[in-house]
C-alpha cells in the first residue's frame, strides 16, 4: 500500500474519467479506496499461521491430485480394515474364553468354590 | 477447498465401511456360535474339530451326564450342611464330625470318579487326536487343579 496510484498512468481511463459526469457528489477518497480494493483483490492469499489452516491448506492443495488422493483412499481403508480385524479378533478371543468357562463350570459346578 | 475436504470425507467413510466389513466378517462365526441353544457344546465342537455325527454323540453323553452330576453335586451339598451343622455344635473334634469329613471326601472322590469316566466316554467320540487333547484339556482344568478339593465349602454352580 506504499504505492500511490493515480489514473496519469493510464491516459485513456483518466480521459473517461474526466467525461464521465456524476450528478451526486462521490464520497470522500474514493479514488483511493477503489485502488486499495484493486490492490487487495490481486495480491496472494495471505497463508494464516494456525495449523488448522495449514492442514486444510494442505489437504486441498493435494487431494484433488489423483494419485495422492488414491494413495490417501487406499491407506484410510487399510486402517479401517486393519482396526476391524483387531476388534474382531479381540472379541473373538473373549466370546472363546466365556464359552470355554461355561463348559468347564457346566461339567465342574464346584469350580472357584473349591 | 470443498473438494480436498469431500475427497477426505469420502476416504473416511470408506475406512469406517472397512472397518465394519471387517469386524462383522471377523465375528460372524462367534455371533453364530452365540445363538446356538448350548453355545458352550458349539464351541467343543469347534474347538475339538468334531464332525456332525461325533458331535451328536458327544451332545448326547453329556445330555445323559448332566443329571447324574446334579444328583451328585445335591448329595454333596446335603453332606457339606450336614458337616457344618456339626462344626457348629461341637467344642471339640468328635467322631461324628470325622464320620461327616470321611463321607464328604468319599462323596468327593465318588463324584471325581464319575466325572472322570465320562470325560474318558466322551474322548472316545471323538477323533484319536483330538480325544487326547480333549482329555488332557479337561482334566488340567479340573479335576488337576492344584487349588481342588481345599478351601472353603461353598454350593455347587449348576445352570
Amino acid at each position: 500500500m506504499n504505492t500511490k496510484h493515480t489514473n496519469e498512468s493510464d491516459p485513456a481511463l483518466s480521459a473517461a474519467l474526466k467525461e464521465w459526469k456524476l450528478s451526486d457528489p462521490l464520497p470522500p477518497r474514493f479514488q483511493e479506496q477503489v485502488w486499495k480494493r484493486i490492490e487487495s483483490a490481486e495480491a496472494p492469499p495471505v497463508t494464516r499461521g494456525s495449523p488448522w489452516s495449514l492442514l486444510t491448506d494442505w489437504i486441498n492443495a493435494m487431494l484433488p491430485r489423483p494419485a495422492l488422493a488414491l494413495a490417501c483412499a487406499t491407506v484410510l481403508l487399510l486402517v479401517g480394515g486393519a482396526a476391524g480385524w483387531a476388534q474382531a479378533r479381540h472379541e473373538a478371543g473373549q466370546v472363546g474364553d466365556e464359552l470355554e468357562a461355561r463348559y468347564l463350570r457346566v461339567m465342574d459346578p464346584y469350580q472357584g468354590g473349591r | 477447498m470443498q473438494r480436498g475436504a469431500t475427497i477426505l470425507g469420502i476416504g473416511l467413510a470408506g475406512a469406517l465401511l472397512a472397518y465394519a466389513c471387517v469386524y462383522f466378517a471377523g465375528t460372524a462365526a462367534h455371533r453364530e456360535l452365540l445363538r446356538d441353544q448350548t453355545p458352550e457344546l458349539a464351541w467343543l465342537k469347534r474347538e475339538f474339530k468334531l464332525g456332525d455325527a461325533e458331535f451328536a454323540e458327544v451332545a448326547r453323553q453329556h445330555a445323559a451326564y448332566l443329571p447324574q452330576c446334579q444328583a451328585m453335586c445335591r448329595r454333596i451339598d446335603e453332606q457339606d450342611e450336614r458337616l457344618k451343622q456339626l462344626l457348629a455344635a461341637a467344642p471339640a473334634v468328635t467322631p461324628e464330625i470325622e464320620a461327616a469329613l470321611a463321607e464328604a471326601a468319599r462323596l468327593r472322590a465318588e463324584c471325581h470318579g464319575q466325572m472322570l469316566r465320562h470325560f474318558f466316554e466322551m474322548s472316545r467320540a471323538m477323533p484319536p487326536e483330538q480325544g487326547r487333547r480333549f482329555l488332557a484339556w479337561i482334566t488340567e482344568r479340573t479335576l488337576l487343579r492344584p487349588e481342588r478339593g481345599m478351601g472353603p465349602m461353598g454350593q455347587a454352580a449348576h445352570p
